[in-house]
């Protein structure tokens, strides 16, 4: 155990010590907050200083107060000016007292229409000003619990008949999660893949795995490089993962519109139960595919003999989304390569029997570990065939012979 | 109590048998030298020894019995292909090596300061191995093989990549080692640094084992029945138990006849009055019992 453990954390702290992966953990961020900023910026640059005024023809606005600007930051707030003469606004307009000019016709309950004077294009900040003044005060009489919930809306749930499966219709997670828990699953493997066929195709060609085997079993090894490698692929995904929430934290600081997602039990069951093993089989496939070859494009390509089944389920994602409780639905939630992208698919559309839930997991959990012992007889076999390629032939010739001679 | 025993061992990669039903022991404190050309079957026999293959018959016992995963922490192991991380520090890579070898950290740290002080590796401990030369990561990888003390070292080609100051402290590291009971094979193509250091030889050809003993026996087998002399004037005509007489630059090769022995021509030079500067009875070296045997040319000069 304790060779298993030093074998992994050299393999890791090599792996997140490369440039490759500190620029790959630091480039997602980057782009996000460069993204955000840019956002905030354009929003600044589209503001303008200058007050906007309005005149009420329709007497809904007669006892309007002005509220201070609920607007925030990137939003720049500005002063309402209160006309009772258009021509007086207009001149105000021409002489750029004001950048806007809002008169409100006598027709506004019926139409909701504003007419909108400007003399050059006004900033956003003089729509957002006027909209905010005018919904603040149409709902003023209302109780500040009212207000704040007409401001905020409503959260639909949408519930199935035997009361099992619930849907918030506003937690955008529970609508996203397949889509997230496939695009998680399938920068995980790229990464946590790329970097395991990489470690083996070079160990093998530059002679280090023979060192390491004669100090540690084979499966030692293995064992602790396609963990590690999954770590350094999960470690790079949830700083990107925890960079993300700080963003959705700091708008939903800014916004307050409830971007916050909501999770989920059952999203929890799908990260340990599917994902984590999910992984774990698709790694240990293709760490197989790196050591029955020579180099890594080899390795690349032999891999996508598994990588393709586990994202075939998304040719059948129609007939899953529509008939999620049909044989052929249940089958490709439970088979194991196929269970990693359909069965986050039908838990966010149907209730999943616990019963089916379970076989995925158990099945995917013991196909892991299965996988995982054959990379490492594998790996044992293949390891200093140097600068060849395995045939699958000559592999199940050698995998009967080993089985033979243990 | 013998380090290895090899009995009977074969091994075949498809259409080619690499060793062939080859038996051999290595003792604890002796240093066997595993020679043969290209191909021979060495790597495979230390391979199969370390237990990276199996043999498809025959059996190896280590120490004292299988082979087993305990056992790799009491063998030092330096392949001929230099296996170490290239983008960490050579502390990194020794200190992880040797942690591999069921050493503690507190002992890593203690031992690994004075083999890198012995190996002049001292400075050199914070550099990444890729920018070390290939003599430098030949001793790093040197290190590797002895920092935890093991009761047998396998080693291919040792000495390439040093030189010859390195060569000697490595030659010095093997004595040592075998005054403290550590049984070492070494295969090499070195044939001089074999001669030096190998109490036993083991001659490998075609995955067979053509030639097995000490030095001394190999050279009495291989015999060349010359004599190098030296005399002030010339040597007599016939000089007794001599069929034939050669000059080779300021000296003379006597080649004896079948029943002569090196006491014969010396009594017969004596004799005749020939004032002998210097009388060597020339021994076969390595290299020419190696070519001899592999060859099967018997003249090599």
């Amino acid at each position: 155990m304790k060779k298993l453990w030093r074998i992994f954390r050299m393999e890791y702290t090599r792996r997140v010590k490369t440039k490759g992966f500190v620029f790959g953990v630091i480039s997602m961020p980057v782009i996000i907050l460069l993204a955000v900023g840019l956002g905030f910026v354009s929003q600044r640059m589209q503001s303008n200083p200058l007050p906007i005024g309005y005149i009420d023809f329709s007497g809904v606005f007669g006892q309007a107060v002005i509220p201070s600007s609920s607007l925030s930051f990137p939003v720049e707030p500005v002063e309402m000016r209160v006309y009772q003469d258009l021509e007086l606004g207009k001149q105000d307009l021409i002489n750029q007292k004001i950048q806007a000019l809002f008169a409100i016709p006598a027709d506004y309950l019926e139409t909701g229409k504003v007419d909108t004077y400007i003399a050059e294009k006004p900033g956003e900040n003089a729509y957002a000003r006027m909209r905010d003044f005018l919904r603040r005060n149409l709902i003023a009489g209302e109780s500040t619990e009212i207000s704040e919930r007409i401001r905020k809306g409503s959260t639909l749930t949408i519930i199935s008949l035997d009361g099992t499966q619930k849907l918030d219709a506003r937690n955008w997670l529970s609508i996203l999660f397949p889509f997230i828990f496939i695009l998680i699953f399938t920068i995980t493997i790229n990464i946590s893949g790329n970097y395991l066929m990489q470690s083996v195709v070079d160990e093998k060609e530059n002679r280090t795995i023979e060192v390491i085997v004669s100090s540690a079993s084979s499966n030692q090894l293995m064992v602790g490089k396609i963990i590690a490698n999954l770590l350094v692929g999960l470690t790079q995904l949830f700083i990107w993962l925890f960079f993300t929430a700080l963003g959705l934290i700091g708008l939903e600081m800014i916004i307050q519109s409830g971007v916050l997602p909501r999770l989920e039990p059952t999203h929890f069951m799908l990260l340990f139960g599917i994902l984590a093993p999910g992984t774990l089989l698709v790694a240990a496939l293709m760490t197989m595919a790196g050591v029955t070859v020579a180099e890594l494009y080899e390795a690349q390509q032999v891999s996508i003999l598994f990588t393709l089944p586990v994202l075939s389920p998304i040719w059948f994602s129609t007939s899953i989304l529509s008939n999620p409780d049909k044989p052929l639905s249940i089958f490709l939630s439970i088979f194991p390569l196929t269970a990693i992208v359909t069965m986050p698919i039908r838990v966010s559309f149907t209730a999943v029997p616990d019963w089916q839930f379970i076989l995925a997991i158990f099945t995917l959990w013991i196909s892991a570990l299965l996988a995982l012992l054959l990379a490492a007889k594998v790996f044992r076999i293949s390891m200093l065939s140097y600068g060849k390629r395995l045939s699958i032939k000559e592999l199940i010739s050698k995998l009967r012979k080993n089985a033979q001679s243990v | 109590m013998p380090a290895i025993i090899a009995e009977n061992i074969s091994k075949t990669f498809g259409q080619v048998k690499a060793v062939d039903h080859i038996s051999f022991h290595v003792d604890s404190g002796e240093i066997v030298g595993l020679i043969g050309p290209n191909g021979a079957g060495k790597t495979t026999t230390i391979r199969m020894i370390l237990d990276i293959f199996k043999p498809d018959s025959g059996s190896i016992s280590v120490l004292g019995g299988p082979m087993s995963e305990a056992k790799k922490d009491l063998i030092g192991y330096l392949p001929e292909e230099r296996g170490l991380y290239q983008d960490i520090t050579l502390e990194e890579c020794l200190t992880f090596l040797a942690s591999l070898k069921g050493m503690e950290m507190g002992l890593i740290k203690e031992k690994l300061e004075v083999y890198l002080d012995s190996f002049d590796l001292l400075d050199y401990r914070k550099k990444k191995l890729k920018e070390l030369s290939k003599g430098m990561q030949q001793k790093a990888q040197l290190i590797t093989t002895f920092i935890h003390q093991p009761k047998l070292v396998i080693v291919d080609e040792p000495f390439s990549a040093l030189d010859p100051v390195n060569t000697q402290m490595v030659k010095d590291v093997f004595r040592e080692e075998r005054i403290n009971g550590t049984a070492i094979i070494m295969s090499t193509h070195q044939m001089n640094q074999a001669e030096e250091l190998c109490d036993r030889i083991l001659l490998v050809n075609k995955g067979q084992i053509v030639l097995e003993g000490s030095l001394e026996n190999l050279r009495a087998q291989f015999a060349r029945r010359e004599i190098l002399v030296k005399a002030a004037g010339q040597l007599p005509g016939n000089i007794r138990g001599v069929d034939f007489v050669e000059p080779v630059n300021d000296h003379q090769r006597l080649y004896m006849s079948e029943t002569a022995t090196a006491n014969d021509v010396l009594a017969g030079l004596v004799n005749s009055g020939v004032q002998l500067e210097s009388f060597e009875v020339e021994q076969p070296s390595l290299d020419e019992i190696f070519i001899q045997t592999v060859t099967g040319r018997k003249e090599i000069k």
